[in-house]
């Protein structure tokens, strides 16, 4: 009679072992948020990487003839402005902020130095992104012509290529 | 103890269990590679350098375009310090990038594009003329 | 006592929550993979409409003949042996021809299931709805500003009603759009005949007054010349103010004149040009202006223009950015 009483929940007491454990495997597999969130981040990033291109390319301006002036917005227009202290002219920050609404960026700007066959760069915008940030970066040409004797480029006698690297990040 | 395990025959519940969690680890498997699959291909079509081969493009088209009055040498010596620069800002990234000019006319010139990386080799060839684009 | 035929309670209890627990997982699996899948599938659908949208010129075919001005067929778009593909640039990527934004309003509103089927998300297999916009570049998800031409129409707001719930794909593109006079409003206010303003605006015997928002997106002026007498002096005055229409915007003769408060002074003119006959584009001259004074975005600003024996059209535009000489609006779209 004592092991009949004892017996009498061994099914009850499985059954909600059984459950349990089924449903503590089916949780910690499929709801991990290590499996789930890099997608949705992958998507965000998708996106981001999207207005970044999208936004160097419009302030990318081709100019029709060579009397024509760079727009202070257009990438070459702020790449011809900057003087010894690398700080874009708040025309451009302005146009630059409109497009990427709502997103924190960094800014670089990278040029090849041909006497020493290296790249440089300077941060014109100095901050520090997280790690999923996303980067785009777009070349430009501009002549050597073009810069005021302010400008660190001025008198190189050759064309300059400029890379402009937008760095893009939700805050 | 050993005379409260007397029926064992509930057992079989946790076993059966146990079996649908190996399935369900399995299930996981599946369902973690279909979300990489996902990731991979979504990736791939981010990391496809779409957006550099059309920006050299436009260098090729609208950068060069701009020398285009210049005497044969000035041309080729401006034309050849682009291409020097493009190369060592795409070195940096692991990329042969490149934009070289040559056979330049009257109003008319050439412009290679090469873009080799990793996954990618791309080259084109421009034939650009001014006021008529390129073809 | 033969027991051995009854089932106990306690069998019953533990059958059932363990059958019970089973089958919610037998039915619960089969949505996780079917969610992924669809919201994999989903961002790539959105992905390639927007791609096909903004980064090609479009292209159509009737069988015998083949090209890219598929918005010059309105009359065939419903025409079963007519494919289009619906692309929207004038043949860079991000470079919007107006036309062709038009285009794909009608072509969405009369063709709605042909227009999913040529950008593939209407197949035997797959049935997506889609919804396109062309929207301010500060326009947000749950308060869209859309684009408007330069009759105050929207330009490009179209598909199936965006449902509030569910999963729903989203992809923004900046762009910019050709031509720029397609989409700002022409207003006449020069002094030679009647004069037909924004309707945030007022027109007076010798000025005109609005009331504007910070950030000022499309302003620019453009002269075409003296409106009578050749010998008469003429002026251009605008003026700025933050509370209150400016009392007088009078400028200096011969000149176009920009200030922050009113009548103008040698002390509050913050930019001055001599008057000739050409486009002053004045967006980002006003706006550094306002944002040196302290404005924030939303804010009004009370604007007066001050005109005198000249013919000139103001060109504005609430709705479309004026940056880098490009007009830029962002094209949205979703997909559900």
């Amino acid at each position: 009679m004592y092991g009949d009483r004892m017996k009498a929940q061994a099914f009850t007491l499985e059954g909600v072992m059984a459950s349990l454990l089924l449903l503590v495997v089916l949780y910690s597999f499929f709801q991990s948020t290590i499996v789930i969130s890099p997608m949705w981040s992958e998507i965000t990033d998708a996106q981001l990487k999207l207005i970044g291109y999208d936004t160097l390319k419009v302030l990318d301006y081709y100019r029709t003839s060579s009397d024509e002036i760079y727009p202070n917005q257009s990438l070459q227009g702020m790449i011809v402005h900057l003087n010894s202290t690398f700080k874009p002219n708040q025309d451009f920050i302005y146009a630059l902020e409109r497009m990427i609404y709502l997103a924190d960026y960094r800014l670089e700007l990278c040029w090849a130095n041909l006497s020493t066959n290296a790249v440089e760069c300077r941060a014109l915008v100095d901050k520090k992104p997280t790690p999923e940030a996303v980067a785009a970066s777009r070349i430009v040409v501009i002549d050597s012509g073009e810069f005021p004797a302010s400008s660190p480029f001025y008198g190189r006698g050759y064309p300059i290529v400029f890379e402009v690297r937008l760095i893009l990040w939700r805050p | 103890m050993a005379s409260l395990i007397k029926d064992e025959r509930a057992q079989m519940l946790v076993f059966f269990s146990l079996v649908v969690a190996t399935i369900l680890a399995y299930l996981s498997v599946l369902h973690a590679q279909n979300m990489l699959a996902g990731i991979e291909s979504s990736r791939t079509l981010m990391v496809f350098p779409k957006e550099e081969i059309r920006n050299l493009k436009v260098v090729g088209e609208k950068s060069i375009m701009m020398f285009i009055d210049d005497s044969y040498a000035d041309f080729m010596n401006k034309t050849s310090k682009i291409s020097e620069q493009i190369k060592l800002l795409y070195a940096r990234k692991g990329v042969y990038g490149d934009v070289i000019a040559f056979t330049k006319s009257e109003r008319c010139y050439s412009v290679r594009i090469t873009y080799v990386s990793g996954e990618v080799e791309y080259s084109d060839l421009l034939y650009c003329c001014k006021g008529r684009g390129c073809v | 006592m033969d027991r051995k035929g009854r089932l106990s309670l306690d069998m019953l209890i533990g059958l059932s929550i363990f059958l019970v627990t089973f089958i919610f997982i037998a039915q619960f699996l089969p949505t996780v993979f079917a969610d992924v899948r669809s919201e994999i599938g989903l961002a790539h659908e959105a992905y390639k409409v927007t791609v096909m949208l903004a980064e090609t010129e479009g292209a159509w075919s009737n069988g015998t003949h083949n090209g890219t001005n598929w918005e010059d067929y309105e009359s065939q778009w419903g025409d079963t042996d007519f494919v289009f593909l619906p692309g929207l640039t004038e043949g860079e990527p991000d470079y919007l021809e107006f036309d062709k934004l038009k285009a794909l309003q009608n072509a969405t509103e009369n063709y709605y299931n042909k227009v999913r089927e040529m950008l593939g998300l209407l197949t035997p297999d797959r049935n997506y709805n889609f919804h396109v916009s062309l929207e301010s570049l500060d326009s947000k998800p749950y308060n869209r500003t859309l684009v408007t031409d330069r009759d105050g129409n929207v330009v490009l707001d179209a598909g199936a009603d965006i449902p509030s719930s569910g999963y729903i794909s989203r992809y923004e593109r900046n762009v910019w759009v050709n031509s720029v006079y397609d989409l700002v409003g022409a207003y006449y206010i020069g002094t030679a005949g009647p004069r037909n303003v924004p309707n945030l605006c007022r027109v007076n015997v010798d000025d005109i007054d609005c009331n504007f928002t910070y950030p000022l997106r499309f302003f620019a002026i453009e002269v075409f010349g003296k409106e009578n007498d050749p010998t008469n002096v003429w002026w251009l005055g605008v003026c700025l103010q933050k509370t209150g229409t400016p009392s007088s915007c009078n400028a200096k003769p011969d000149t176009i004149q920009v200030g922050y408060g009113s009548p103008l002074t040698s002390s509050n003119v913050k930019w001055e040009d001599t008057l000739a006959v050409k486009t002053y584009e004045l967006t980002t001259i006003l706006n550094n202006i306002m944002r040196d004074e302290g404005f924030s975005d939303g804010d009004t600003v009370y604007i007066k223009i001050g005109i005198h024996n000249t013919n000139a059209t103001l060109y504005y535009s609430g709705t479309i950015d004026y940056l880098a000489g490009k007009a830029v609006a962002k094209l949205v779209v979703y997909v559900w």
